[in-house]
């Protein structure tokens, strides 16, 4: 089932054996030369919610991260939501207050219902 | 949850033409074709609310057929039939794990620094040019695996990423030993720690928050670890951290700092919410806990243990009762050289050992196969464990802790002989 690398692979890694043995003289293809700039694209920030609870968390949770993340999350408990929440704010400053939090796990304990 | 709901990637058309495929690891049914018409293919791993996109080629840059876990920023688990067909896991379907939404996306190698400083005598940067050039390189084999890898079998489960068990690739790195960088900063003799970080720094909304995750001293200056700028003999992807990847071999992924930007040596541990928050286990030989513990003093993650899979056969699999039957599948040892795969075709009763393949060093996978034979009709659970040369041996459950963490339950297939 398991294939062995393929020859120019093993190639490599043998004329990287030899690389290892001369230290600091390494293979021409070694060379920062072969570093190029490279950009990619993404894809877009992914669906947001739809459905329960889906104003809330469109507008305390999908700048940050896609929601389909959340939705694949198992059942948890409303202390584990909550600590959750409560991190994204400390933690990576999302921009909703305290006041707000107890909303927001209202709103994933609902949709996790709603999923079930 | 509606359909609606799910983070397909939206800028390309998800066309796929295969509507079934194979994930997950031994211990995972014959996964169905799940015919999901505009929508794609998707695979369902094995456990609750476990279906996912697998997204075509292309749709994510430099990345292959891969299981969507989260769009942004992207989780890409590696489809498990992968292992299966290579030792060394193509760069295009490496598994991919960053963690702040603005995760960069541009690399100019023109402009790119690597800093060594912190309490050494002689701080310095590098170009990559200067770092390939000035430095002896090394090369090796190692396994690539995320501290929560198989976290969605974890019962009681917990949040988090819901990996199958494709969150770990097996590569050959080339780079540059940290010990030889280190040495031409001159560490402080009261070094205890090296932190390490990257261009995956600033996050979306104030404060700024850096990705960065530390070593102890001995670690980091054993001639294993590297800072490494090939993979397989290519560049790294970007998403697998173009141009520069710290390989820790043997420790979890999280150490492993993709685009790594800054080496800075520590009198002391480090306080940042990725080594004191977060990524920790109970600090106990096991690494485990009771769920409804309170109390329990946890560590940072490091280590890996030994695991192993079945490739090739999957729950239901019907087997001759004539002839003999070739098991296959690989394992690795951890952080310590795998010393032997043992195989069982009773559930655990019995075991004997499987025969290995060729050794490619301490840190990578490696094959092992058996020849078994089901002469009776029936029904038999496959069982394969390995065991490392540090002693340690798969266990028949899984421990257990908030994070995760540290899955290496004893993987089983079901087959039918007849």
């Amino acid at each position: 089932m398991i294939r062995p690398l393929p020859l120019p692979l093993l190639l490599g890694a043998a004329i990287g054996l030899l690389a290892c043995g001369t230290a600091a003289r390494a293979a021409p293809a070694d060379t920062a030369a072969g570093f190029a700039k490279r950009t990619v694209d993404l894809p877009s920030p992914g669906a947001m919610f739809s459905g329960t609870g889906a104003a809330t968390l469109n507008r305390d949770c999908t700048m940050c991260h896609s929601a389909g993340f959340i939705d694949r999350q198992p059942p948890l408990a409303a202390a584990t939501w909550t600590a959750e929440v409560k991190k994204m704010k400390a933690i990576f400053g999302a921009p909703y207050a305290e006041a707000d939090i107890p909303a927001i796990v209202d709103a994933l304990l609902a949709r996790q219902q709603a999923a079930k | 949850m509606s359909e609606t709901d799910r983070d397909a990637p939206a800028s390309h058309a998800m066309t796929q033409s295969r509507r079934s495929a194979l994930a997950g690891g031994a211990a995972i049914a014959v996964l169905a074709a799940l015919p999901r018409g505009a929508r794609g293919a998707t695979v369902t791993l094995p456990f609750g609310n476990g279906e996912r996109p697998l997204v075509p080629a292309g749709t994510f840059p430099q990345k292959g057929e891969m299981i969507l876990q989260r769009t942004r920023p992207p989780l890409l688990e590696t489809p498990f039939a992968v292992f299966g067909n290579n030792l060394y896991t193509p760069n295009d379907l490496a598994f991919v794990r960053w963690h702040l939404g603005d995760m960069p996306t541009s690399v100019d190698p023109a402009t790119y620094r690597l800093r060594i400083g912190g309490a050494v005598r002689r701080p310095y940067e590098l170009t990559l040019e200067d770092l390939v050039r000035g430095f002896p390189h090394r090369r090796l084999a190692a396994v690539n695996q995320c501290a929560g890898n198989s976290r969605g079998l974890i019962e009681p489960r917990v949040a988090g990423a819901q990996w199958g068990n494709g969150a770990m690739f097996n590569a050959i790195w080339t780079g540059v030993p940290l010990r030889a960088l280190l040495a031409r900063a001159g560490v402080s003799p009261k070094a205890t720690h090296v932190a390490f970080r990257s261009l995956e720094s600033g996050g979306i909304f104030p404060p700024d928050i850096q990705f960065e995750k530390a070593l102890p001293l001995r670690r980091a200056n054993d001639g294993v670890t590297m800072v490494a700028f090939r993979m397989n003999g290519a560049y790294l992807p970007l998403l697998n951290g173009y141009p520069l990847r710290l390989v820790v071999p043997g420790w979890f992924s999280t150490y492993w700092m993709k685009m790594l930007t800054e080496i800075e040596v520590l009198e002391h541990p480090s306080t940042d919410f990725w080594m004191a928050k977060a990524y920790r286990i109970p600090d106990r030989p096991d690494g485990g806990m009771r769920p409804d513990e309170t109390g329990v003093k946890m560590v940072p993650i490091g280590p890996m243990r030994p695991r192993s899979f079945f490739t090739g056969i999957a729950n239901g699999a019907r087997v001759p009762t004539s002839g003999a039957l070739t098991l296959r599948g690989f394992g690795f040892g951890g952080n310590a050289a795998l010393r032997a795969i043992d195989i069982s075709e009773d559930a655990g009763a019995s075991w004997r050992p499987a025969t290995l393949g060729p050794d490619h060093g301490p840190y990578g996978f490696r094959e092992w196969h058996a020849v078994a034979r089901f002469p009776k009709a029936g029904d038999y659970r496959l069982m394969v464990r390995a065991r490392n040369v540090a002693g340690q041996m798969q266990p028949m459950r899984a421990v257990w802790n908030p994070g995760g963490y540290l899955y290496n339950q004893v993987e089983h297939v079901d087959v039918v002989a007849g």
